[in-house]
């Protein structure tokens, strides 16, 4: 036998588990087919090559005792299928013992189950059917067994070790972050030449030509360096995608793993559960599909142990007796929603009051206050059971706490919707793929934080008027819906807001069902940052969900915004709105280009301005001399009239003459500047990509 | 081997060997920091380093010993004020260094005012009733147990909406 080097064995073993689990999963898959009568003898066949398989591929590893266990179950469907035995529950019991055993073995190393008092119990059933069996029971390859013929794989697909995958993630996380500081490393540049060239038009002297051409030189070369920015970084962005998709593993590799458990949980509880699953194909981060097992495990686990009624119950309540417990996934968007859903009694809210109450967690006052919608959240909370006793699989009270806990880890959010008596539904909703996360950087009180953007719903501009009370609350309408409003630096417990006279910017979050309104002292970018969780000793922070290193190495401390819907509905602010109504107001953009005059009427209008536009300064003249118009907003270089001589022509107007005229150009030139100034120009805009903030900004001075 | 050649060999091992704390006199080094208008020493074997204070942010909805979290090599590192932990009393102001404990895994920054020096652990040290606080000297430094400081229940922020 061939001594195999220690590391060439370690991998080999690792792909031996993976395979060998494999075909547990599709034993146990078609055993259930089986039983249900979903399957007929050829499935029989598939049944003997599956333990077959594994059987070959436990000896090609050394694994003799996995081997074993092996060939005992090939043994029994090979008698099955020779209808020398019958599939009875107990034959069925033993087949799933045999694959927990092989199960534990792969975990826990070969001396993990008692293959010794298994093979004595599988040669008693078998010793019943025929006496050749006990030879059979040996460790050399039945010569009369049949070979397997090996399962077609499709040749376009392979494996891969996952954990070159995560490396690859990780490595391009690297990248990511990479791609965004070259990429202000070249605005730098750019900024850098800009001033050489200001430098160039005010020198005189000998060396004009020269340094003029060092100039062009340099230009030609940090345009280049941009276009090969430009590529790198949508070369990035592709290779980010292609590795998140390669991590995408469909749900049914998580769903498919509970047949077992549903159907152990309710044999055991003397339930008939029926156990539905849709949305299979959905695919999810296998990190998170991972993550997910657990929590997933024990809402199912509720369902069937604490939902489902007995099928005596069922009958009693006009149910059908069998109950169903049914998992789906299904995506929205760059998110996917998983719920876990039964037809059972649903959730006892009082049962839930007097949980509560008895550890502790509220007082009798509140207990006796809480709404339905407030008790049922309560369920999440640490010691809260409705479980009369604690048992084996739920009931501990930790559960939906737990679950709770990573379904947040992981950047999601739990809703859960109560049926008396009808059954109940827990979903959940999370990201597609984890690792770099969108924010929308907001600034509160010169800080800056992070609000994962998968949250936010929108952005606006509050006018005072649009504020309104209700009972003791501040709300905005929104979608027709009256959505409270809270200033983030209250909710931060950043010192009292202060009274809003003017209007200001407010993001909409939500998180499950609800949404609240935080009012911001400015709203700065949406940034891609991977959120670092806390460590010990920052075990958990009130409306904190971590903090992420911004591109420019400043800190971005990202918020949780399940933390923040809570703790805004809690707590009550208030705003005072100004009483009286002004008019929003009108800016006439004059521009030549589509794209600026579209993009610059679209920012404008999400401030909450009137916009009107010109496509050059003589359909300006016209506008102006019919609409009533705030400033205007121009570019320079334009067809017919330009800038300049639309600036002179306000300017020397009678009626027209007090409009604010806010000259912009993506060129930045002294003389330009400085004629603009000369023709009454109230002001002069370098502007570059999409940073309008300063045309805001300039805007917000002016009118 | 030429003698001269010995004996470098000789200087060279004996410079190789890390400082015999425990034989020295007054036992382990401590690294002393000003933090406010206090004097704090910590066993040098948890210093992990000793940084600029330049790019922190407050953490919002903590407890007031916390300072803020910091960038620590691209980690995101907390800041506990030890101060505010022992005198009840925190830091004024913006601290300018941050000192780096670890122990145990749990690594975390100190702010202080001021680098005072390394010194040998002063042999007798006036019992505090603190938990973490293993004495202070004669001179009023704050000799703090790194370890059970790091660990302290004191310092955990573990708090739910």
């Amino acid at each position: 036998m061939t001594v195999l080097e220690e590391g060439m064995l370690e991998q080999l073993l690792e792909v031996f588990k993976s395979e060998a689990e494999e075909h547990i999963q599709r034993i146990t898959q078609m055993m259930l087919q089986l039983e249900k009568g979903e399957a007929g003898e050829e499935a029989l066949e598939e049944l003997f090559r599956e333990a077959h398989s594994l059987k070959g591929a436990a000896r090609a590893v050394e694994l003799e005792r996995i081997s074993e266990t092996a060939h005992l179950i090939e043994t029994i469907f090979s008698k099955i299928k020779s209808k020398e035995l019958s599939l009875s529950d107990e034959i069925v019991e033993l087949v799933y013992e045999g694959l927990d055993g092989i199960a534990q073995m792969l975990e826990r190393g070969e001396e993990g189950f008692d293959l010794e008092g298994y093979a004595s119990k599988v040669n008693g059933v078998l010793s019943g059917s025929s006496s050749e069996d006990a030879e059979e029971r040996s460790i050399t390859p039945s010569p009369k067994a049949e070979e397997p013929k090996p399962r077609p794989i499709s040749e376009r697909m392979m494996k891969v070790d996952v954990s070159k995958l995560d490396l690859l993630m990780e490595r391009v996380g690297e990248l990511v972050t990479l791609r965004v500081t070259v990429e202000e490393r070249v605005k730098e540049a750019i900024r850098i030449l800009r001033s050489f060239e200001r430098i160039y038009r005010s020198i005189d002297c000998g060396l004009r030509d020269e340094f003029k051409e060092a100039i062009s030189e340099l230009r030609r070369f940090i345009f280049n360096l941009r276009a090969d920015c430009f590529d790198i970084s949508s070369l990035t962005k592709e290779i980010e995608e292609g590795v998140k998709s390669l991590r995408l593993q469909p749900v049914s590799f998580l769903f498919n793993s509970f047949d077992r458990m549903v159907r152990d949980l309710a044999k055991r509880e003397g339930k008939k559960v029926r156990f539905e699953k849709a949305g299979m194909e959905t695919e999810l981060d296998r990190k998170i599909l991972e993550e997910l097992r657990e929590p997933m495990a024990h809402l199912i686990s509720n369902a069937i142990h604490h939902g489902i009624e007995t099928p005596e119950e069922r009958k009693k309540a006009g149910k059908p007796e069998e109950g169903v417990v049914k998992v789906a996934a299904r995506s929205q968007g760059d998110k996917v929603l998983i719920e876990v859903e039964d037809d059972g009694r649903g959730i006892d809210l009082e049962k839930v009051r007097e949980s509560a109450l008895r550890s502790g967690i509220i007082s009798r006052e509140a207990a006796e206050e809480m709404g339905d919608e407030e008790l049922l959240r309560l369920i999440f909370k640490q010691g809260v059971s409705t479980a009369e006793e604690v048992t084996e699989i739920s009931g501990r009270g930790v559960g939906l706490n737990a679950v709770w806990d990573k379904v947040e880890k992981l950047k999601g959010s739990v809703a859960v919707e109560n049926r008396p008596g009808k059954g109940c539904k827990f979903t959940l909703c999370l990201p597609m793929t984890i690792v770099t996360t969108k924010v929308l950087v907001v600034k509160v009180g010169g800080a800056m934080f992070g609000i994962p953007a998968s949250f936010v719903e929108r952005t606006l501009l509050v006018k005072p008027e649009e504020v309104r009370r209700l009972d003791g609350r501040t709300v905005i309408l929104y979608e027709d819906k009256a959505i409270e409003l809270v200033p983030l630096a209250w909710l931060l417990e950043m010192g009292e807001p202060e009274i809003e006279e003017e209007e200001f910017k407010a993001v909409i979050i939500s998180s499950g069902s609800r949404s609240v309104g935080l009012a911001v002292d400015d709203l700065m970018r949406e940034e891609e940052v991977v959120v670092q969780g806390f460590e010990r000793p920052l075990l958990r922070v009130r409306n904190v969900l971590g903090a992420a290193i911004s591109a420019d190495g400043r800190i971005i401390t990202v918020l949780n915004p399940g933390d923040l819907v809570r703790s805004a509905l809690k707590r009550r602010p208030s705003f005072k709105g100004k009483p009286e109504k002004p008019e929003p107001k009108t800016i006439l953009v004059v521009e030549d280009s589509v794209t600026t005059r579209t993009l610059e009427r679209n920012i404008l209008e999400s401030f909450g301005y009137n916009v009107l536009v010109a496509r050059d300064g003589a359909e300006a003249k016209e506008i102006l001399q019919a609409v009533n118009c705030d400033l205007v907003v121009s570019d320079i270089q334009m067809p017919n009239v330009d800038g300049f001589e639309l600036t002179a022509w306000i300017k020397n107007h009678p009626n027209l003459k007090h409009i604010p005229v806010i000259l912009v150009t993506s060129l930045e030139s002294e003389e330009d500047k400085k004629k603009g100034l000369e023709v009454g120009a109230d002001a002069y805009i370098v502007k570059s990509g999409f940073d309008h903030e300063k045309l805001l900004e300039t805007i917000k001075r002016l009118i | 081997m030429s003698g001269e050649a010995e004996l470098l060999k000789k200087r060279a091992r004996l410079y190789a060997q890390p400082p015999a704390c425990s034989d020295m006199p007054g036992g382990d080094l401590i690294a002393v920091f000003r933090i406010g208008g206090s004097r704090y020493g910590f066993g040098i074997k948890h210093v992990n380093c000793i940084k600029p204070l330049d790019r922190f942010a407050p953490l919002p909805c903590s407890p007031p010993f916390v300072y803020g979290v910091a960038n620590l090599r691209g980690r995101i590192c907390p800041l506990i004020d030890v101060k505010k932990v022992v005198e009840g009393e925190g830091i004024e102001g913006k601290a300018r260094y941050m000192v780096v404990l670890e122990a145990d895994g749990v690594k975390v920054g100190v702010p202080a005012d001021e680098i005072v020096g390394i010194f040998p652990k002063p042999r007798e040290l006036k019992s505090c009733d603190s938990e973490f606080v293993e004495g202070m000297s004669d001179d009023g430094t704050i000799v703090v147990n790194v370890e059970s400081f790091l660990r302290s229940e004191a310092i955990i922020v573990s708090e739910e909406v």
